[in-house]
């Protein structure tokens, strides 16, 4: 109850944030910045990977939401919006420096794998928490920018599937087996590295 | 494909909560009798579960602040061509009034001091006058605005 009333809340508090800042309130923009920074970060991050080309597009979507705030619909989920356009900042970015394809997995490293497959006895045993946290998070760089990008809109974003079509701007059925491929894919990685992956 | 692999196939997204209703309890009655289907499922929890509580890196308090300083600029920026076409019309407004105001203003002052004959030429003159102004007002605005822009 106490946090369907908090989530109620917040979803006013937006809502309200968002007509201010269509009509130009710097305050309203504080307030939205500060309530995405993180997840919009973390967001760009995982896609691109890089910090200082994570800090560019962060800025660059916050810019983006000030010149076209008055041209969202106010039906529109705002959040989704944000999301979509980080998303397409990232993707273009991607597209143009083709270091990076969109779709085939990276040359992995030998970090992850070698730490994964590390046969002195015992190894599972010393894999912590934070470590276990760590090697997940180095094979999930390994993923494809779409997969790791539809991972952490689901788990770290922790949004709908509905949204997630929204934000990649693809049908649900597509988000769908995205999100089972990438899910399959991180899986292979972590049990070809280990034989135990991240399992308990 | 029998329903054995069929539910395991669908076992990564039972973890990760995108079922629809059906599936989510075709997955539910199966795995309640399948010792092999429960124990994959599991795992997958498990790599959920550690998805969810992967560290967030923090936006660096610089890049935030450099991010709320363009945008308060950008909102500005915004806000004041608004401003500046209501200072227009004033402007063009008060000049009519003061142009319309001036003509019988004049003639009765006239009639005390100087004589001064009304004609259209003093109608024509005057509004002249007036445009100029408020055009005058509208190119300082700009290149105001313009100067603004460079310096953010």
């Amino acid at each position: 109850m106490g946090a369907a009333t908090a989530t109620w809340e917040g979803l006013v508090g937006l809502d309200s944030e968002v007509a201010r800042l269509r009509r130009g309130d710097p305050g309203a923009f504080d307030a939205l910045l500060a309530r995405y920074q993180n997840r919009l970060y973390r967001y760009l991050q995982r896609v691109v990977r890089e910090p200082a080309v994570a800090e560019d597009l962060f800025q660059q979507t916050w810019l983006r939401v000030v010149q076209n705030i008055r041209g969202l619909d106010p039906g529109r989920n705002f959040e989704a919006w944000l999301f979509r356009i980080a998303h397409n900042l990232a993707i273009d970015h991607l597209r143009r420096h083709r270091a990076e394809s969109l779709d085939e997995p990276l040359p992995s490293g030998e970090t992850t794998g070698t730490l994964l497959s590390s046969p002195a006895p015992g190894a599972l045993e010393r894999l912590l928490d934070k470590e276990r946290d760590q090697l997940l998070a180095a094979t999930l760089a390994e993923l494809p920018a779409i997969q790791r990008e539809v991972l952490t809109l689901r788990f770290e974003e922790e949004m709908k599937l509905e949204e997630i079509a929204e934000v990649l701007g693809i049908p649900l059925s597509t988000a769908k087996s995205r999100l089972k491929r990438a899910l399959d894919g991180l899986r292979l990685k972590l049990d070809s590295g280990s034989g135990a992956g991240i399992r308990p | 494909m029998n329903e054995h692999e069929e539910i395991r196939n669908l076992l990564s997204l039972a973890a990760a909560g995108v079922l629809e209703e059906t599936e989510e309890q075709r997955v539910a009655v199966h795995v309640a009798h399948c010792p092999d289907c429960a124990a994959e499922l599991e795992g997958w929890l498990a790599l959920a579960s550690g998805l969810r509580r992967l560290p967030t890196p923090q936006a660096p308090a610089a890049l935030v602040e450099r991010v709320r300083l363009r945008a308060t600029v950008a909102l500005a920026a915004q806000v004041e061509p608004q401003w500046n076409q209501t200072a227009v019309a004033c402007a063009v407004l008060v000049a009519w009034a003061v142009a319309l105001v001036s003509w019988p203003a004049v003639r009765w002052l006239g009639e005390f001091f100087v004589r001064v004959e009304f004609n259209w030429w003093w109608v024509f003159g005057s509004a002249s006058l007036a445009w100029l102004c408020a055009g005058l007002t509208g190119i300082v605005l700009a290149v105001r605005q313009r100067m603004e822009r460079r310096t953010a």
